[in-house]
């Protein structure tokens, strides 16, 4: 049984890279979005590790330079290079994206999951109102009282509550497609050829989750992404990690506009827009691919 | 009998398909036919032979990546086809009305079944009375049969027959002179069935309407229809009176069509169709039902595809009459 | 010696209720019951519209719902307390194929699955070889190629051949009863045919018994030996099929029968029916439920349910038939 289950889950990745790859293929949006972001994070990463020196440091630079050769998107009013922070920032966002997507998804959907197969009492009353309730629990009090209750908030703390409601939405999600496809016949026609519940589990239902799951998942870095930019504008982020939001908020305390530091406040802003389009693209991208209709093309 | 214009609907050489990435596939191919002033013309065919695209063709409805590429729909003084979209769309409902395939999904679950109707009275007279309007719609629901209290309730308390003759009681608003049903009675049970079928019937004895009803049933078909044209991979294969049609099929699709029709008098044995219908990306050589034809010329049907030719009263596109 | 019948259904009932605080009940089926003989396969057909309770039935005798009342009794055993290895069994003996054939295969898996998966778990063949000797010999008796359907997606068959590929899988599993939830409704009528003669086939040289649930009388004839019709959750006649078309005897079956369109235009329905007789408008408490629309009704009809008795080698419940 465990080597059906370690077999089964090889087979899970490898579907996995064959639909990536089949989408990058056919989907134009998806390929636009993913192209973009991949080019983004493999600059940003070759940037980093030309620089002998930590962008975040403050007081290395003249301050409120405007853009010139030895600094391309000038200085901000700590002495910081804004286009190394921007590149480390980026960098940053989208590891807490990738990890509060990935607990996101994965925690979401095995819950999910659970709740919708199983049923009775389990799901009504445990997992259901569970998922609801954390779907519905306002995101922001909340942060603002873990972040009123922590003195120093870091980067791991912030991806931490974060996590906290992540799953929320895959669950639901992940839940209402185990149920409609538990109504299919192919699940009974498997028990009346003689499979039992885990069998069905790992060899019928699998390989949709594949399917959920990827698609939950880009949706999970883009609500990470604008949730995460949107409690460090409000003040909660972690003042020492440079990330896109910080970066914005800073120059927003420090009334950048006003005063004519155009080049820190809108490169942030610029690339977290075309972060944003990217992962959109790729959201559409994948529900133009998902959708039933594709198969007619095959 | 003869009136001004005898045919009421004229379909000429009329293509459509879908974009799909790659290639656009024809769903039919130079189709076709005429409807006359009252009289009930049935389309037969089964999946895939484009008789639903057909419809919605007929009044523009087809949505992307459905395409019209070719052929013209003459009604009354204009083609359906090339008129721009906001003239077909006056005769929506008013001349031309059009029941879907899915007409039970088509009324709005939030609203009272009054209310839908109301929509429609109002886009066309605006200051009609409340009372008066009431009226009409008691009117309408009554010549189906349906009792005036179903105009206050909601869809979903009503059996998929009812909503079903709902639909017909807005179809006929405004006394259309020409109907599109297509597959009006799916998932009904034979019963009610038989009742929208006659209650169809009814209004081209009544006020004239003509109908073009679409069918994968030859059985309901043969019930209703004066005319009819049997389907089969996108294009027309036999057109005519339905008694010659139907008593004395001529080819070899209409004839298995017949004898797919379990008898519930005799026990003939059934005898049904090989294979499969064709996929239209790649349809067959020559006469598209050759594959499956058992009367198949070899060398001839596989290259050559058959047009339509005039035997007697109907129009066969099969080589076997030449 | 008393022969045990292969199935027993024995007063089943099953009612839904639904609502929290103002619960309404529903009775789905009403006081059901019939055998399905053991010594010879038979082909049983169970006619229904919709509402009629034929799928809650199909659905109770797989195990998938529970009766209210009443019990099922597979091969003289209560089928509500199998488990185990008895269950596995059960799944054997007794199978189903329905009405979707989509819904029924995979559409991630190929078609392959569906003939492979009963052959490993039921343990049906030793080597590979004879895995693919049934599998080649099971697509033969279906009428489809190998190459025709091994290696494809469900999406890429029709309808037909999908449905084909699960009478293939009845084949390999050689269950006793098979319940076959419409199944070919969904089927164009020209490839309609083939999978009903294949039924046929099975009952008349594999033994294997069929409950065929259908709305549409006239493939019920095609394969039926016997006919239950049910209105409303209840059995209303009951019978040799043969005899219920040629003379049916209920005012409902009548009127089924009836209203069966007739590809020949020169046997047009006669009469016209009273479009306000299509729908029942009142649940009667007491009494026949047949009393809205049948044309026959009485006083007593209205007061009094009728009892399902013989009448000349059948069953109807009609007062029409009877003291």
């Amino acid at each position: 049984m465990r080597k059906q289950i370690f077999y089964n889950l090889i087979q899970f990745v490898r579907r996995l890279i064959k639909n990536v790859y089949l989408i990058l293929a056919m989907n134009k949006k998806f390929r636009i979005g993913f192209i973009t972001i991949i080019s983004i994070v493999l600059i940003c990463i070759l940037v980093i590790l030309m620089i002998p020196y930590d962008p975040s440091t403050v007081g290395r630079f003249k301050p409120n330079q405007p853009p010139s050769l030895s600094h391309i998107l000038g200085t901000d009013s700590m002495g910081r290079d804004v286009f190394a922070q921007l590149c480390l920032g980026t960098l940053h966002s989208f590891i807490v994206a990738l990890i509060v997507a990935t607990f996101g998804t994965i925690v979401g959907a095995f819950l999910g999951f659970i709740s919708g197969y199983y049923g009775g009492i389990l799901d009504n009353y445990l997992i259901r109102i569970v998922i609801d309730t954390f779907v519905t629990i306002p995101m922001l009090p909340v942060l603002i009282l873990i972040a009123s209750l922590i003195r120093a908030p870091n980067i791991w703390v912030l991806a931490g509550s974060l996590c906290i409601f992540s799953w929320a939405w895959p669950a639901r999600q992940v839940r209402s497609q185990t149920i409609s496809l538990k109504r299919r016949d192919f699940i009974y026609l498997a028990k009346l050829s003689g499979m039992n519940s885990m069998e069905i589990i790992v060899k019928e239902i699998m390989p949709h989750m594949v399917q959920w799951m990827v698609a939950n998942y880009v949706n999970a870095v883009l609500w990470t992404f604008l949730t995460e930019a949107g409690v460090e504008l409000l003040g909660l982020g972690p003042p020492t990690t440079i990330t896109l939001g910080m970066i914005i908020y800073w120059a927003i305390s420090y009334v950048a506009m006003l005063r004519g530091l155009w080049w820190w406040l809108f490169p942030p802003i610029i690339m977290f827009i075309v972060i944003f389009i990217s992962l959109y693209l790729m959201h559409l991208g994948l529900e133009e691919f998902l959708n039933p209709a594709k198969r007619l093309s095959k | 009998m003869t009136t001004l214009h005898e045919e009421l609907l004229k379909v000429k050489d009329l293509v459509a398909g879908y974009e799909l990435p790659g290639a656009f596939i024809r769903a039919f191919d130079q189709v076709s036919f005429e409807v006359k002033r009252g009289e009930v013309f049935g389309i037969v065919g089964e999946s895939g032979c484009g008789k639903s695209t057909l419809a919605k063709s007929i009044l523009r409805l087809l949505e992307p990546p459905g395409r019209i590429i070719a052929g013209s729909a003459l009604f009354e003084d204009i083609d359906l086809i090339k008129a721009p979209i906001e003239i077909v769309n006056k005769y929506r409902w008013k001349k031309i009305s059009y029941i879907p395939q899915t007409s039970m999904a088509s009324l709005n679950p939030v609203m009272k079944i009054k209310d839908q109707f109301m929509e429609l009275i109002k886009k066309e007279n605006k200051e009609i009375s409340k009372d008066k309007a009431i009226e009409i719609i008691n009117e309408q629901l009554a010549s189906v049969g349906l009792p005036t209290r179903v105009a206050d309730s909601y869809p979903h308390e009503l059996s998929g027959g009812m909503k079903q003759r709902v639909i017909i009681a807005m179809a006929t608003l405004f006394k259309p002179s020409l109907i599109i049903a297509d597959e009006p009675t799916t998932a009904l049970d034979v019963v009610v069935q038989r009742g929208i079928l006659q209650l169809l019937l009814h209004l081209k004895q009544k006020y004239g309407t003509s109908i073009l009803y679409i069918s994968h049933d030859i059985a309901a078909v043969a019930q209703i229809s004066d005319r009819v044209a049997v389907m089969y991979a996108g294009k027309i294969v036999e057109i005519g009176d339905v008694y010659d049609i139907l008593k004395k099929p001529l080819h070899p699709y209409t004839e298995a069509l017949l004898n797919s029709v379990p008898s519930l008098i005799e026990n003939k044995e059934l005898r049904g169709l090989q294979g499969a219908p064709p996929d239209l990306k790649n349809p067959p050589s020559g006469c598209r039902f050759h594959p499956r034809c058992e009367l198949k010329i070899s060398g001839f049907c596989d290259k050559i595809e058959p047009s339509l030719t005039k035997i007697g009263n109907r129009y066969v596109a099969c080589h076997l009459y030449r | 010696m008393t022969h045990i019948p292969l199935l027993k259904v024995e007063n089943v009932t099953k009612i839904y209720e639904s609502g929290l605080i103002f619960k309404k009940k529903v009775l789905a089926l009403e006081d059901i019951s019939f055998d399905i003989e053991g010594s010879r396969a038979e082909i049983l057909g169970i006619i229904g519209e919709s509402g009629s309770g034929k799928s809650t039935l199909a659905k109770i005798i797989l195990r998938t719902i529970k009766p209210t009342r009443g019990y099922i009794f597979y091969k003289g055993k209560d089928i509500s307390k199998l488990e185990g290895n008895e269950l596995k069994e059960f799944y054997k003996e007794v199978n189903a194929i329905f009405q979707d054939p989509y819904s029924s295969a995979n559409p991630l898996r190929k078609i392959d699955d569906i003939l492979l998966t009963p052959i490993r778990k039921f343990n049906i063949a030793k080597t590979k070889e004879e895995e693919e000797e049934i599998i080649n010999k099971a697509l033969d008796m279906v009428n489809l190629r190998y190459d025709e359907v091994i290696g494809k997606y469900p999406h890429e068959l029709s309808g037909g051949q999908l449905q084909r590929v699960m009478l293939a899988r009845l084949f390999i599993i050689k269950p006793r009863l098979v319940i076959a939830d419409e199944p070919v409704s969904m089927i164009d009528a020209s490839l309609r045919a083939n999978i009903l003669n294949i039924i046929h086939k099975y009952k008349e040289y594999e033994r294997i018994s069929f409950i065929y649930i259908t709305h549409d009388l006239s493939t019920a004839k095609y394969v039926c030996d016997r006919m239950i019709v049910l209105y409303r959750g209840s059995i209303v006649e009951e019978g040799p099929a043969d005899e219920i078309l040629r003379k049916p005897l209920h005012p409902y079956t009548q009127l089924l029968m009836e209203s069966v369109p007739l590809p020949d235009p020169t046997k047009r329905w006669s009469k016209p029916i009273a479009l306000a007789k299509l729908e029942e408008t009142v649940t009667l408490s007491a009494g026949c439920k047949f009393y809205d629309r049948c044309p026959y009704k009485t006083d007593r009809c209205k007061k009094e349910k009728p009892l399902l008795r013989d009448v000349g080698g059948r069953r109807v419940a009609c007062h029409l038939y009877g003291a």
